[in-house]
């Protein structure tokens, strides 16, 4: 539903039942229940007449009351008895409640509207001091400015366009991976350190994807790395229960 | 500097400002510490509660704003003819109470308390800022909760969320026996005149500035 729907006046069910209990004069945690739902009813049917659509809420109230009359009539075994006090109970408790927000939405009323008398000042615009740089400007440093944003612009103009030629992967993470695996396997139980996967003439591209692949493994393939302490080489060990596994 | 000169300076940036100026943007540009500033600060308010006064310190958090007093409102709209204002609708102003009193909540729960779908008036009170988003439930659909904002503060007249009157005072008892009357008189009350009230602030105050301190 899009739109708030308030038929004379009442916000909800919960609103007409208040109004109804207090019109009756009954305490709230006492509600003749056939009473209120009889007024009740006759207050819908009223708008009914009216040619107004009613809204659903209102409608799904009048079913819960009906059934708590219904229940309430009905012959009772022990059971039944207490199914129909805990409707009922249900009702009450969230009629108390919203009678309770409803008091605050009064107070919060009172306060609105004493705050509205107030008015505040808006800002004087006046333009922000932004920043204080002393402008020397002289036709030569003005080329010289210029140039320079061309000259930015064209390298970056350059980065930007596509590689003109494009390198082959040299190493991939499955080779290393496997090739990982084998040093692991030839070395045993005693493991590998990190630095003898690290041959003395790599390059910066394999040491990162030595790294990725061990990552990889730790992952995936339960290996364990140890290390003393921070920034120092480290011991890779396989899993051997896991091995022992497969 | 004594604290009646630091407090005409107060005085005029809020009304240089306009908007909120919070207290550590007043401290960096007094350079003072936060016990004097809120000294300062309680000097000026003290000097508005005068009736002869059209100005009272309006306080959110911890910013600080100027405003006509609300009392003097019927004299003012003959000179600035402001459109009247129009306060909240009942559904919002329900839904209001509810997310203040139970916040963070989510639709669902305004609905059920209400009785009918919420979701208009949600809508305004967000359109409005009275209310944010505060995160979600982790609940099925991850339903969004909404929290009162500080906007909602300051149109109900209140300097922080502990000043609202607690749960209990409109849940004890019958509509009756609540007074409003009661309630304006204690924030009124707030403002007597007298030394032991400024004593009593100044203490007030350290109390607090030691908090923000230990906060910072």
């Amino acid at each position: 539903m899009a739109y708030a729907v308030s038929l004379d006046g009442f916000e909800g069910p919960l609103d007409l039942l208040i109004n109804l209990i207090q019109k009756n004069k009954i305490d709230i945690c006492d509600i003749p229940i056939s009473t209120i739902t009889n007024q009740y009813l006759l207050q819908i049917r009223t708008w009914q007449d009216m040619d107004m659509d009613v809204a659903s809420e209102f409608i799904v109230m009048a079913a819960r009351l009906l059934e708590i009359k219904a229940k309430a009539l009905l012959p009772k075994n022990e059971e039944a008895k207490e199914d129909e006090e805990d409707l009922q109970a249900k009702l009450v408790r969230q009629l108390v409640e919203y009678k309770i927000f409803k008091e605050i939405s009064y107070y919060f009323q009172s306060q609105e509207q004493r705050e509205l008398g107030a008015i505040y000042r808006d800002p004087e615009y006046i333009p922000q001091n932004m920043e204080e740089a002393p402008l020397v400007i002289d036709p030569y440093s003005l080329e010289q400015c210029f140039k320079r944003l061309l000259f930015e612009r064209e390298e970056e103009i350059e980065a930007m366009a596509p590689p003109q030629k494009i390198i082959r992967e040299l190493f991939s993470i499955e080779e290393k991976i496997a090739e990982i695996t084998e040093i692991l396997v030839q070395a045993g139980a005693s493991g590998v350190s990190f630095s003898e996967l690290l041959h003395p003439d790599i390059c910066r591209e394999e040491v990162v994807v030595t790294l990725l692949s061990l990552l990889e493994m730790v992952k995936t393939s339960g290996l364990r790395l140890l290390q003393n302490r921070v920034f120092i080489d480290f011991q890779i060990h396989r899993e051997v229960e896991k091995n022992e596994q497969r | 500097m004594n604290s009646d000169e630091l407090a005409g300076i107060i005085e005029g940036i809020l009304f240089g400002a306009g908007d909120g100026v919070s207290m550590t943007e007043l401290c960096r540009c007094l350079d003072k510490p936060i016990t004097e500033v809120q000294f300062a600060i309680e000097i000026l308010k003290q000097d508005y509660q005068s009736k002869a006064r059209g100005i009272r310190l309006v306080q959110v958090k911890d910013s600080y704003q100027l405003s006509t007093k609300p009392d003097y409102y019927g004299y003012i709209k003959e000179i600035t003819r402001h459109q009247e204002k129009t306060g909240l609708s009942r559904a919002a102003l329900e839904t209001l109470a509810i997310i203040a009193y139970r916040q963070p909540v989510t639709r669902l729960t305004v609905d059920e308390l209400r009785g009918v779908s919420s979701s208009s008036a949600i809508q305004r009170l967000l359109d409005r800022g009275l209310i944010c988003d505060g995160g979600r439930l982790e609940a099925p659909g991850r339903p969004i909760l909404y929290k009162t904002t500080n906007a909602f503060l300051k149109t109900m007249g209140f300097t922080s969320l502990n000043e609202i009157p607690e749960f209990e005072v409109f849940s004890q008892g019958k509509q009756e026996s609540f007074d409003l009357e009661l309630l304006n008189n204690e924030t009124e009350n707030k403002g007597q005149s007298g030394e032991d009230l400024l004593a009593n602030m100044l203490e007030k105050t350290m109390g607090d500035a030691a908090i923000i301190e230990v906060a910072q």
